[in-house]
């Protein structure tokens, strides 16, 4: 007799069918990533005097490269998750005989799951670019820390998008409104003649640990001194 | 330090002296020095008043004189116990560090005092032997701050009495005490990241760059010899306004378009000590350290006593060849590792707690409601 699998693990099957393509994709960026960077590093330390200076200063501009491809990835999953259900208007979860946090939790966590994914793809890709010989011997490669990092920043893209996206339209609403109301209240401030610099200081509070893009910001340094 | 009655007194010497030399404009030669000597001795009369006076105020504080091996202070009655706490602290490590040397310590008490103008800290200092209080500071009145405070006061009367070469080539204070992790670390991310040739081909392992990069080896023409052209651009950049005022072609045509022969002209024209060291002085402070560690009891005697070039004293002080220090040194700065900085503890709780807090609010909705 066969055994019926677990609803979590039907949800995660689903959600793997419609986010394949997108993990696949994202895998292989956060995989290309290191190399990359590594490439132009070495390509950089060549072409300078400083050669270890050049080196880290290449590393650390694809800080960008590593934080839009957590926030790609974990955009496109949350989203993903919601959208046949969004599309169908909920029937397939009102079907089941189950508490609507219990429904949410497990789109959730299933979600999280096929993170690991791509997680796993910079991994092997840090590590990878960690042990070649390109890295200048002065230098040290933190491929654990960057992909913890990397796993943060993915979770807590992942988060924000998946509770923005389980949300009513309303709620979606009022998140654009305070957008929209902090960049109206800078040009009117400006427009005056103020100093006062309103998305500067939105900026450091979200920004700045413990802000809760605070992730995003600061160093992914794979190869450091 | 300069009290009301002592201002007046060396205002009122200033103004007579300065009657004096407008009355007799018309004067010859001779009279002109014979007024200058009586300015000069009527200057050197007031700075003599203002001494007196600082060394009264020092000699006037009330409270004990406190001891503590070859350490002094002088405290007003409210710090005593604090001065004293400080010295117990501060005294072993002074006898481990300076040897003989810190007999000279005797000669130099530390001055703490009540800070009228704000309660919060105490002013402290070292007074010398006319009772002239340098090195002032305010400091907390706790024992750490202080301690932190006089020891780096230590450090600076003891660097006073090496030569002058030792000085010049350190520009910096003579460090004491066991180089720590966090002090190896941070050498090594100075000496990878310097800029300049040598320093580069030191961390690469060439010895003779290592010397050189510490100016430990005499250089004739530093700017070619221990920096590149990237390097030779950022000294003539780093002294542009001046070199721009002297020879705007040149600068035009080295900043601008290039030209070698322009570049090594506006450097030819720097003087040499406008050079910059190529490591910071940080790390020169480091070696000087490593030598008195590894030199054992009586380095620092060693390191001020011996006569010489800064190589010869880092020699005397380590008991061992330069080029042996520096290729220690070099080993011990590169065996370190820290800790990546690229994600801390705190930044890695929030994003728990962020997304915690957003698969909650998830969890309330009622958007199939």
């Amino acid at each position: 007799m066969s055994q019926r699998p677990s609803q979590w693990r039907v949800l995660l099957e689903t959600q793997w069918t419609w986010t394949r393509g997108i993990l696949l994709l994202g895998s292989i960026v956060a995989f290309t990533v290191p190399l990359v960077s590594l490439e132009t590093a070495a390509g950089a330390a060549d072409a300078a005097s400083a050669k270890e200076v050049a080196f880290i200063g290449t590393m650390q501009a694809w800080s960008i490269g590593y934080a839009l491809t957590a926030a790609g990835i974990g955009l496109l999953i949350a989203i993903a998750a919601w959208s046949y259900d969004h599309r169908l208007r909920h029937v397939y979860a009102l079907s089941l005989p189950i508490a609507r946090w219990r429904y949410v939790l497990q789109r959730y966590t299933a979600g999280l799951a096929l993170l690991a994914l791509p997680t796993l793809a910079l991994l092997a890709g840090a590590e990878l670019a960690a042990h070649s010989a390109a890295v200048p011997a002065t230098l040290h490669a933190y491929p654990l820390a960057l992909t913890l990092r990397f796993a943060f920043a993915t979770l807590v893209a992942y988060s924000i998008f998946f509770g923005i996206s389980s949300a009513t339209a309303r709620t979606a609403g009022y998140v654009l409104g305070v957008i929209a109301l902090i960049i109206i209240a800078q040009v009117v401030l400006s427009s005056a003649g103020s100093g006062v610099n309103v998305i500067g200081r939105v900026s450091d509070i979200v920004f700045a640990t413990p802000g809760v893009l605070a992730v995003f910001s600061g160093r992914w340094t794979l190869i450091d001194v | 330090m300069f009290d009301a009655g002592v201002a007046r007194a060396a205002l009122a010497a200033l103004a007579l002296s300065l009657g004096a030399l407008r009355t007799g404009m018309a004067q010859n030669a001779a009279e002109y020095h014979r007024r200058l000597d009586s300015l000069g001795g009527e200057w050197h009369a007031a700075i003599g008043t203002v001494v007196k006076a600082d060394s009264a105020q020092i000699h006037a504080l009330p409270g004990d004189t406190i001891h503590a091996g070859q350490l002094l202070a002088i405290s007003d009655s409210a710090h005593v116990s604090l001065a004293r706490s400080t010295l117990a602290r501060l005294a072993p490590e002074v006898d481990s560090a300076y040897g003989a040397s810190a007999r000279a310590l005797t000669r130099r008490p530390f001055v703490i005092r009540t800070n009228e103008r704000d309660t919060a800290v105490v002013v402290t200092g070292v007074a010398d032997s006319m009772g002239v209080v340098h090195f002032m500071s305010s400091d907390f009145p706790n024992e750490k701050a202080l301690t932190n405070s006089w020891h780096n006061k230590l450090d600076a009367v003891m660097t006073a009495l090496s030569s002058a070469a030792l000085q010049k080539w350190l520009r910096a204070t003579i460090p004491t005490g066991t180089p720590s992790a966090s002090d190896w670390n941070s050498d090594r991310i100075q000496l990878v990241l310097a800029d300049s040739r040598v320093s580069q081909t030191c961390v690469r392992g060439d010895l003779t760059g290592c010397l050189e990069a510490f100016s430990l080896l005499p250089v004739a023409d530093p700017a070619f010899e221990l920096y590149d052209d990237a390097g030779q651009r950022g000294i003539i950049n780093a002294h542009g306004y001046l070199l721009r005022q002297s020879d705007p072609t040149a600068y035009d045509a080295c900043m601008t378009h290039g030209v070698r022969a322009a570049c090594d002209k506006l450097l030819r024209s720097m003087p040499v000590d406008a050079i910059p060291q190529p490591l910071p002085a940080s790390l020169r402070q480091s070696l000087v350290r490593y030598a008195l560690s590894i030199g054992g009891a009586g380095a620092f005697d060693r390191l001020v006593g011996t006569q010489g070039t800064p190589r010869q004293q880092l020699e005397a002080a380590a008991r061992m060849p330069a080029d042996s220090l520096v290729s220690k040194w070099r080993a011990m700065a590169l065996r370190t590792r820290n800790a990546s900085s690229t994600i801390d503890v705190e930044t890695a709780l929030a994003s728990i707690a962020w997304a915690g807090l957003f698969a909650g609010l998830s969890l309330r909705s009622s958007r199939w409601r």
